[in-house]
């Protein structure tokens, strides 16, 4: 009786819990709709701040920095969007539009056209829905060679399904693999106007180019308050890190 | 491929370098001969063992001995019972010039801070013999009358070696020669603390040197320093092979010259030409660079330096209220363009909404130095109505006379009339000059209402405890079935076992099948039936090899109580007495018997077991 309802609580309060971040959510709606977009900041990074995250939240984030004229912050939250949802078209419209307006050009490395198509499916689908796919499959696969040692009389045609479905998991399990790597790389967008890049992680080590606001790079690695960074282009330099976000 | 290969390389070379640095250095003069004419060519060989870490030794003009060529490189590495030794050679040919006693002196070098020093070497030269074909018998005797750096040498300079920083140095690299040359190599110096910028292809031309006229290959490059202090500009090499025109057709055996064991003549040039690799080195240079000044610093300046000029206009002149305006402002000059920032603007900025500015570099010369332009773009949109732009400043250091300089263009006139439309909220987009006006009436999709599925940041599907049991257990359930299926098919080879282990189940089928059927007769054949088959499933025999008189030894056997072979035995009696006298089995003693057989098939099968 007393565990029945202590867990009865717990339920309740995670329900509550949901509830709240439910009401600060629609709360930064009612504010942004109102033109309050410092406001409305407000309220979605209380949500952030109960350790909650939706692809749609992310998304007004990144609407309402955008409206607060921080160019890098709003990539910044659209990108964390993409990652929960690749295949919103309105993401990726508002994610066009703001990066036709970065100052640096960064033509990535050319790569061959195989795995350009490859990275291309990877990225069209989120982490979540590969570990889906993967299981469905795979599960799949486990049924036919279930079904392959039970059913003699339909060997032949459980072989070629066998087949079929081994070649589907292979090629899917290297997507999920795939965007398990691209999950695990740390991006970042630089938020400051401009920043001095540098060859080292100190002022006085010599500039090596200057980025700007709204640049993404991958990070590569850290010493106080430098981070080593890499550009699509290939360039590696060092930026202080308070001028950094993480994707 | 090629660079894999040079990769791979250097990389046996590094670790024969690594492995080496232990081995103790040596410093060898030696040379072919000790007595010769003055018609031979001498091989002076300097070795070096235990580095490769080392580049040719200066050597002094040798008094008696003209230098014709060298240094030829080679270096060796050689491992022998698992201890490596590596030297590099470096081969000078010599012609004498006297006849007599000459003294080749000992040479020093120094390898890693410490001095090495080789051993003097006497030679003693006596007058050629007459040749024995009119010709000189090493075939090459415009070679031995000119020095060698008289025919080849290298020139490594720059514009200045003293500047300030980010100021632009011109460095030449230049190769003198008068002799033919097969190929040329050249090794651009690797620098560091400078940013380096080609300067166009190279350069061939003919120029007089003290009266001799030499084709020159001249290779520039500009180096803007980054960093203040002294910095070396390490050496350049070069290497070259020299043709040599050779007179003799066919050598004799008989000219014991160093010619023969010589391995740079070419077959196949060895009609015509002798070829000779040389290696030409020139020194490091040293360059002072300067911080800029802090005297006189204007505010805005942001660290260019050079000689520069600017040009500013503004498009278009009248608009209205919300309208952009570009400004194009041109920097022109020699200097180091890249790190250029935009000029500053100033006057009544609060009147206007302003953009980053962006740029376009454009090099317009790179002979003797960087020249070129870079062009700024901002876009401006007025807030109010104003009549003058904002003015332009740009500051910029001119090292030749040690100043900064501040250029400065504008204000412009400007009329703004007022706005004519509504400015909607999108105008609040940043202006890019890369887009159209009708981006103008583009905005970002409208926020989403609804939360969608708030889950714990950083959350994913595959690091969660389902994920792992959906990996798993199909796993665990494919070898489960796999092992039921084996041990089916393992007991469905063996028919007597299947017979053994559904023996019960069949027998209690047949019993009840008994039940149902009213003729008497038919029901005890039945009963007995089933029980004979049961137990003849059970005792891995035939059905006809159960003697029911025998019943009670065979059960005895397979361990069962006497009580319950007398059960047996009743039942099977009363079965065989009642399908011989029929008649007896009534309904009542039926059933019994049946519960009887049922009861008795419990017994036995935890007794079969």
């Amino acid at each position: 009786m007393k565990k029945f309802l202590i867990g009865l609580f717990i339920l309740f309060s995670t329900m509550s819990a949901v509830a709240q971040e439910e009401s600060l959510f629609s709360e930064g709606n009612r504010l942004y709709a109102e033109g309050a977009f410092e406001l409305a900041l407000e309220q979605y990074e209380k949500v952030l701040q109960q350790g909650e995250a939706s692809s749609a939240l992310y998304f007004n984030l990144g609407n309402t920095a955008f409206k607060l004229d921080q160019l890098g912050q709003s990539l910044r939250y659209y990108k964390k969007s993409l990652k929960l949802d690749p295949r919103d078209p309105e993401l990726k419209y508002n994610i066009r539009l703001l990066e036709s307006q970065l100052k640096d050009q960064i033509t990535p490395i050319p790569q061959n056209r195989l795995l350009q198509t490859y990275w291309k499916f990877v990225r069209s689908w989120s982490l979540d829905h590969w570990t889906r796919f993967f299981l469905i499959v795979y599960g799949l696969l486990f049924i036919f060679l279930i079904a392959h040692l039970l059913m003699r009389s339909l060997k032949k045609v459980l072989l070629r399904l066998i087949l079929v479905n081994g070649i589907g998991c292979v090629v899917i399990a290297l997507c999920f693999v795939g965007s398990i790597s691209l999950y695990n790389q740390t991006n970042a967008i630089i938020l400051s106007k401009e920043v001095p890049a540098r060859f080292g992680p100190s002022e006085t080590d010599a500039l090596a180019f200057t980025l700007h606001e709204g640049t993404q790079c991958q990070l590569l690695s850290e010493k106080e308050e430098w981070a080593q960074i890499k550009l699509a282009d290939g360039k590696i330099a060092w930026l202080p890190k308070k001028d950094l976000g993480l994707i | 491929m090629k660079k894999s290969i040079f990769y791979l390389l250097n990389l046996f070379l590094f670790m024969f370098v690594a492995a080496s640095s232990a081995e103790e250095v040596q410093f060898t003069a030696s040379v072919d001969k000790r007595a010769l004419t003055t018609q031979d060519t001498l091989v002076l060989s300097l070795t070096i063992s235990g580095t490769q870490k080392v580049g040719a030794p200066k050597l002094p003009p040798i008094e008696g001995l003209n230098l014709i060529y060298g240094p030829a490189v080679s270096s060796s590495t050689r491992i022998i019972n698992g201890a490596v030794s590596t030297s590099r050679v470096f081969q000078y040919g010599f012609s004498p010039t006297k006849e007599g006693v000459v003294i080749i002196p000992g040479f020093q070098i120094g390898i890693k801070d410490k001095q090495y020093k080789s051993e003097p070497i006497e030679l003693s030269v006596e007058k050629a013999t007459a040749p024995t074909k009119g010709a000189a018998s090493n075939g090459s005797a415009e070679q031995s009358t000119v020095n060698i750096s008289d025919r080849i040498f290298v020139e490594f300079e720059a514009d200045k070696t003293e500047v300030v920083l980010n100021e632009q140095i011109v460095l030449s690299f230049r190769i003198y020669f008068n002799i033919p040359v097969d190929g040329l190599n050249y090794e651009p110096p690797v620098t560091q603390g400078f940013l380096e910028e080609p300067l166009g292809k190279q350069r061939s031309y003919r120029k007089i040197v003290k009266g001799v006229e030499y084709q020159v290959v001249e290779i520039q490059k500009a180096l803007f320093p980054l960093k203040a202090g002294s910095l070396e500009i390490p050496a350049v090499k070069a290497q070259a092979t020299l043709l040599f025109k050779s007179q003799a057709k066919k050598r004799s055996s008989s000219s014991v010259d160093g010619f023969f064991s010589d391995p740079f003549s070419d077959s196949f040039f060895g009609k015509r030409y002798v070829r000779r690799p040389v290696e030409l080195t020139a020194d490091p240079i040293k360059i002072q660079v300067n911080p800029l000044p802090e005297e006189g610093k204007p505010e805005d300046f942001s660290g260019a330096v050079g000689d520069f000029a600017i040009k500013v206009s503004a498009q278009p002149q009248e608009l209205s209220v919300g309208d952009p305006v570009t400004f194009t402002m041109t920097v022109t000059g020699k200097g180091n363009l890249k790190n250029i920032q935009a000029p500053t603007l100033k006057g009544d900025l609060d009147k206007f909404k302003l953009y980053e500015p962006e740029s376009k570099t454009n090099i317009l010369s790179r002979q003797n130095g960087i020249r070129g332009e870079k062009i700024f773009e901002v876009v401006l949109v007025p807030k109010e109505e104003v009549a003058l732009t904002p003015s332009v400043e740009f500051s910029y250091f001119n090292p030749d006379l040690l100043e900064y300089e501040t250029l400065k263009r504008g204000p412009f006139s400007l009329t703004v009339n007022p706005a004519t439309t509504l400015i909607s909220q999108t105008t609040s987009l940043p202006l890019s000059q890369k887009k159209s006006v009708e981006l103008l009436s583009q905005d970002i999709f409208y926020i989403k209402t609804n939360a969608g599925g708030l889950k714990p940041i950083g959350q994913v599907e595959y690091k969660k405890p389902v994920f792992m049991a959906g990996l798993t257990l199909p796993v665990v359930f494919y070898l489960g079935f796999l092992l039921w299926v084996r041990q089916r098919e393992k007991s469905l080879l063996n028919p007597e076992k299947v017979r053994f282990s559904q023996a019960g189940r069949i027998a209690r089928q047949q019993l009840k099948g008994a039940k149902s059927i009213k003729e008497d007769k038919e029901t005890m054949a039945l009963i007995e039936k089933a029980l004979v088959d049961y137990l003849a499933s059970k005792t891995k025999q035939s059905q006809g090899a159960i003697n029911v008189n025998e019943v009670n030894v065979l059960l005895a056997e397979k361990g069962f109580s006497e009580e319950e072979v007398i059960q047996i035995k009743t039942i099977l009696n009363a079965c065989e007495l009642a399908r011989f006298s029929g008649g007896i089995g009534q309904g009542a003693q039926k059933e019994e018997l049946i519960a009887q057989a049922n009861k008795w098939l419990d017994r036995a099968e935890k007794v079969f077991k």
